[in-house]
């Protein structure tokens, strides 16, 4: 199959390694991937921005990349991406006017998938260790992103390749369907709020002692990697109230045989023993830290990445020495 | 003053939807038996969508379904056949006087040794008389087994709604053959133009941390007789 | 084929000139000042992460419970959208039925018209009392907060009496409703005892056990229940076909208010229709589920005009607008008039989940006010233009909408119109930013020319996590750091291979690039 790559715009400039490691797994599956030269970004920020002017010069240079060149499918590691060219793209371009436009973008987003959709719906992978070779060692939580749960439906195809991994030590992130708050622009309209939530969601992580928080799209891992670091370097999340209701215990179980089961479990808001009484308010502190033994060093890393990951060429991890800058594996 | 606000909300209601002159609007629901005159059908009818209009529980599998939905709601639930009078009877027998609907089976509270107070038209119980009764007795017209509801519609042996609501404690006689499945069966059954209640489980409230707590204003005491006959 | 340089085409979008609603629809300060407090607010984050976590998994629960279910919603869906584009004629059918069956109904352009007529009804069935003043008893009604129908009638000499537990909480708290469901949702048990023992002269002693609690609220009521003339309501659904009125609700107040006093008036908007009394069948599954996470709420009254020897025999309706035609005329977003109010968006946005609701400055706060408010009032005067920002789009809300509303798609496009009004003539550093990224990712070539900055500032950052960046970015940074930058784009990445392939590169080594 002839497939064109839709590294997207946060990938081409931030994260060029997780755009390599989707070349390679395409290329391990046997097709021959192109990379259509004009593509730049699919618009999203502009659209969600309510900027539908500026988005439709950027998704008629999208159009015209995809349709300057031939191929089978176009694929592309990021489902907000993938999901924006079908969902957002020919509505802001029949709301400017433009139906040409807008039937073109369908027609392109129609042949647009997600890198997991991509494995698991067309090319029926379904065992990344047998399918792909793929090895990684470590312990790894997962995040999946609003935009693939909600837009794409993608259910459990990123997680069940990623558990599939061999050797990998996969835990289930606590109030794991809990947006990490990065929303766009909304980080920057709104920066205390996503904060908020941000703060959640790097505690969960936290809690799950991984070394590397996965997923499947470069804007949620650029936010909740830069949480981490952040929180790691600081112990906080700078300027923004640290609140939360999210509290992680780990439970731990005993089986029949003996075996031991630990489980993470959520508490949100104050349990029945530990209400704080009015007077209380905003007073509470602040409340995990390092103190309470979490890991520190841990990464967000694409899933691209750790399926590209081989026993001959595997990815490293910090404990193996190596480099996290803002809270993504260099 | 509100004739001029009615033609004026009409009109900025036409201009909204971007209507001129108004139009020739046929209705072409199916599920339509006295559409407004005029009304235009929608491109998707709640008809199509497919859902079901009947359960799939009959006999004594659905007696159990209602009945374990009403105790989930913690109603407490009484089985008689026949003859429910001495059921009632036993549930009432704490109070001095109660209060009953004048179409109810008279046989019914005939096991009960207080004060038997009728409320029928002409001869209503005052508020405050009501709320001096220990306990009302009725029937109800219809039993909806999934969500544990009992529905009461103002006939003469459901009562009207003050005799039900006033007094603490409920006991209401379900007919097995009033008993359906789900809501759109039991929904089938009623007549709009009655003063209908629904009635799930006792008075509840769940305003103080989203907990659930049985007892607010209505009665706090549901009893519910099913009767076989 | 280039659609670049050809001149935009822009559909015009006909800004409606019918008037906006009026009264406790309009923030009146800017979302992201207002939620800061309420961030750091411990207490708050705490009751309602508690309170909206405890109704997720119980509405979950009950509508895994129906394999209908996703049809069902398609059917409530198909149902209010046939009741909007055929609302002149069912209100019509409405009013004739209400009518022939004894009840008044009166129209209300906006709310200082609709508090005028309750006012007026009022003074003519309710009688002064000893105190000089006037009583009626309230059952929650979202349409009465709305139009800040208690506050005029205060000021009218007239006090109104909220029965519904939490109505009563915020009500003696002196304070306001911060959920459409559960108006006292930011309050915990403890508070609400001191609320009680403060406020209830004969409540003496109590517990913070919600049962002590809920009893102790009984008996503050019970007398005026049974003795009060006037009760005002909402209501849930108005069916076109019979006239019939309905109440949703648990504790009972409803049923004292809407069966006891001799007087009824309520007051609805004009957008709570459904076509026939059948369509019920669909909507009193999708309401109690998706509300309260119950099967079926313990109460649900329907009356028709006056029914003879049975409750109130002066049965007044109000018909409201306020707005709510504007938000018909928009045609992007008039399906958030389908809206039930049943707050399952709410319980399941993580905004929401840590401002809470007063953060929204309306009644109707969480997702459905960001887009209803401002759909309400209309974006283009300013009022409500930060609420439709308030969201980072997860989508959560639209799944669990029992009426199917596409907030998130209706959220953007508020966001277009508030663009086009455009409001802050002068230009933000994230305008700036928005439209030099337009001008660059329009043309592939010249983000690969930007990109060719990359080993320059990957130098300049020392090829270190960028932790502090001035301005607009700052606010990125401020709470994240950003990870080194790459010394190579993708881009140049791909070409460079691509060059070395072509054989005319002299490099060996990992063809696939770095990783």
């Amino acid at each position: 199959m002839r497939i064109a790559l839709f590294a997207t715009c946060i990938v081409d400039a931030m994260y060029p390694e997780v755009a390599q490691a989707t070349v390679r797994i395409l290329r391990r599956l046997g097709h021959e991937v192109i990379f259509p030269e004009g593509q730049s970004c699919c618009g999203q920020m502009h659209i969600n921005s309510g900027k539908f002017a500026q988005a439709e010069p950027v998704i008629a240079n999208h159009v015209r990349a995809f349709t300057g060149t031939e191929w089978d499918v176009a694929v592309a590691p990021s489902a907000s991406c993938v999901a924006s060219l079908g969902h957002q793209q020919p509505m802001v371009a029949r709301r400017q006017g433009n139906d040409a436009l807008a039937s073109e973008a369908a027609e392109v987003a129609d042949r647009t998938y997600e890198l997991t959709q991509f494995l698991t719906d067309v090319a029926g992978v379904t065992d990344a260790a047998a399918d792909l070779g793929s090895y990684f060692p470590h312990r790894v939580t997962y995040h999946p992103s609003c935009h693939g749960m909600r837009l794409l439906r993608l259910g459990d195809r990123q997680s069940s390749l990623v558990r599939s991994v061999e050797g990998i030590d996969f835990v289930e992130l606590p109030l794991a369907d809990s947006c990490c708050g990065f929303g766009g622009t909304f980080s920057v309209k709104n920066p205390e709020v996503s904060s908020a939530m941000l703060a959640d969601k790097v505690r969960t992580v936290q809690a799950t002692n991984a070394d590397v928080c996965t997923g499947g799209d470069a804007s949620c891992l650029l936010h909740i990697g830069g949480g981490i670091s952040r929180f790691e370097r600081t112990g906080g999340f700078g300027g923004t109230p640290d609140v939360t209701a999210v509290h992680v215990k780990e439970t731990s179980s005993t089986d029949a045989r003996g075996h031991t089961t630990e489980t993470l479990t959520t508490v949100v808001g104050a349990d029945d023993d530990d209400h704080l009484t009015p007077g209380e308010r905003g007073t509470a502190p602040a409340e995990p830290s390092r103190a309470q033994g979490f890991r520190v060093g841990q990464a967000a890393v694409h899933l691209a990445r750790i399926l590209a990951s081989t026993k001959e060429d595997p990815l490293r991890v910090p404990s193996e020495g190596a480099e996290v800058s803002g809270g993504s594996l260099r | 003053m509100t004739d001029t606000a009615r033609e004026e909300i009409l009109a900025r209601i036409n201009e909204a939807l971007g209507r001129r002159g108004g139009g020739e609007y046929v209705s072409s629901n199916p599920r339509s038996t006295t559409s407004a005159p005029g009304v235009a059908g929608p491109e998707a009818t709640a008809a199509d969508a497919g859902y079901h209009h009947e359960g799939t529980h009959t006999g004594e599998d659905l007696v159990e379904l209602l009945i374990d939905r009403l105790v989930d709601y913690k109603a407490n639930v009484h089985r008689a056949s026949g003859d429910p009078a001495g059921t009632i009877a036993e549930l009432i027998s704490d109070h001095s006087s109660i209060v009953v609907p004048r179409g109810l089976e008279s046989a019914w509270p005939a096991g009960f040794s207080g004060e038997v107070n009728v409320d029928a038209p002409g001869e209503e119980l005052s508020v405050d008389e009501l709320d001096a009764q220990g306990a009302v007795v009725t029937a109800s017209a219809v039993a909806i087994a999934q969500t544990g509801t009992i529905v009461l519609d103002g006939s003469a042996e459901c009562g009207r709604r003050a005799i039900t609501l006033v007094p603490d404690h409920h006991v209401c006689v379900v007919r097995v053959r009033d008993i359906v499945d789900i809501v759109p069966e039991g929904i089938a059954r009623l007549d709009a133009n009655a003063a209908l209640t629904f009635i799930s489980g006792p008075s509840a409230t769940s305003d103080i941390e989203l907990s659930r707590v049985e007892g607010v204003h209505g009665p706090r005491t549901l009893d519910v007789v099913i009767l076989s006959e | 084929m280039t659609f670049l340089g050809m001149p935009l085409l822009r559909s015009k979008h006909a800004h409606s000139d019918l008037p906006g609603g009026q009264g406790n629809i309009v923030e009146t300060e800017a979302f992201p000042e207002v939620s800061h407090e309420h961030l750091s607010n411990q207490q708050l984050r705490n009751n309602i992460g508690h309170a909206t976590s405890t109704i997720r998994s119980k509405r979950a629960e009950v509508v895994s419970e129906l394999d209908d279910w996703e049809k069902l919603r398609n059917a409530g869906e198909a149902t209010k959208n046939e009741v909007m584009a055929n609302l002149p004629e069912y209100l019509a059918q409405f009013e004739e039925a209400f009518t022939a069956t004894g009840g008044i109904i009166h129209w209300a352009r906006d709310a200082d018209e609709a508090n005028a007529i309750v006012t007026e009804l009022i003074e003519d069935n309710a009688p002064v009392l000893e105190t000089g003043r006037r009583e009626v008893i309230k059952v929650k009604s979202m349409a009465t907060q709305e139009i800040g129908l208690n506050e005029h009638l205060e000021t009218q000499g007239i006090d109104a009496f909220e029965t519904d537990l939490a109505e009563l909480i915020v009500q003696l708290g002196e304070d306001k409703p911060s959920h459409i469901l559960v108006p006292a949702i930011h309050r915990n048990r403890d508070e609400i005892r001191d609320i009680f023992m403060k406020t209830m002269p004969d409540a003496g002693q109590l517990t913070n056990e919600p049962a002590v609690l809920a009893e102790a609220a009984r008996k503050h009521l019970r007398h005026k229940f049974l003795t009060t003339k006037v009760a005002i309501s909402g209501a849930n659904f108005g069916i076109a076909e019979t006239g019939t009125l309905g109440v949703v609700e648990s504790e009972g107040n409803g049923r004292m208010c809407l069966t006891l006093p001799e007087t009824l008036i309520t007051v609805m908007g004009i957008e709570k229709l459904l076509p026939r009394f059948a369509d019920l069948e669909v909507f009193l599954q999708l309401l109690p589920r998706s509300s309260t996470g119950e099967r079926m709420n313990p109460y649900t009254s329907f009356w028709t005009g006056r029914t003879e020897g049975d409750g109130p025999q002066n049965v007044h309706l109000v018909l409201l607008d306020n707005g709510r035609t504007r938000a018909l005329a928009d045609e992007h977003g008039r399906t958030a008039l389908n809206c039930i109010r049943c707050s399952a968006c709410m319980n399941v946005c993580p905004v929401y989940e840590r401002t809470g609701g007063h953060a929204y400055g309306s009644t109707y706060p969480g997702p459905i006010g960001a887009i209803l408010s401002p759909l309400l009032t209309g974006v283009e005067d300013e009022a409500n233009g930060t609420l439709p920002y308030a969201s980072s789009l997860c989508g959560a809300c639209y799944d669990v909408c029992p009426v199917k509303i596409n907030i998130p798609e209706i959220l953007v496009h508020l966001r277009a119109e508030d663009v086009e009004a455009n409001h802050s003539p002068v230009s933000t550093q994230l305008d700036a930013a928005l439209t030099g990224a337009s001008w660059m990712m329009g043309d592939g070539k010249r983000m690969t020319a930007v990109e060719k900055g990359l080993p320059l500032a990957h130098k300049a950052t020392r090829g270190k996590q960028i932790d502090a960046l001035p301005g607009i970015a700052g606010a990125w940074t401020s709470s994240r750091d950003i990870p080194a930058l790459p010394e190579k784009s993708f881009r140049q990445q791909w070409a460079d291979e691509e060059a070395q392939r072509s054989g005319t590169g002299a490099q060996t080594g990992d063809e696939e690039g770095q990783r």
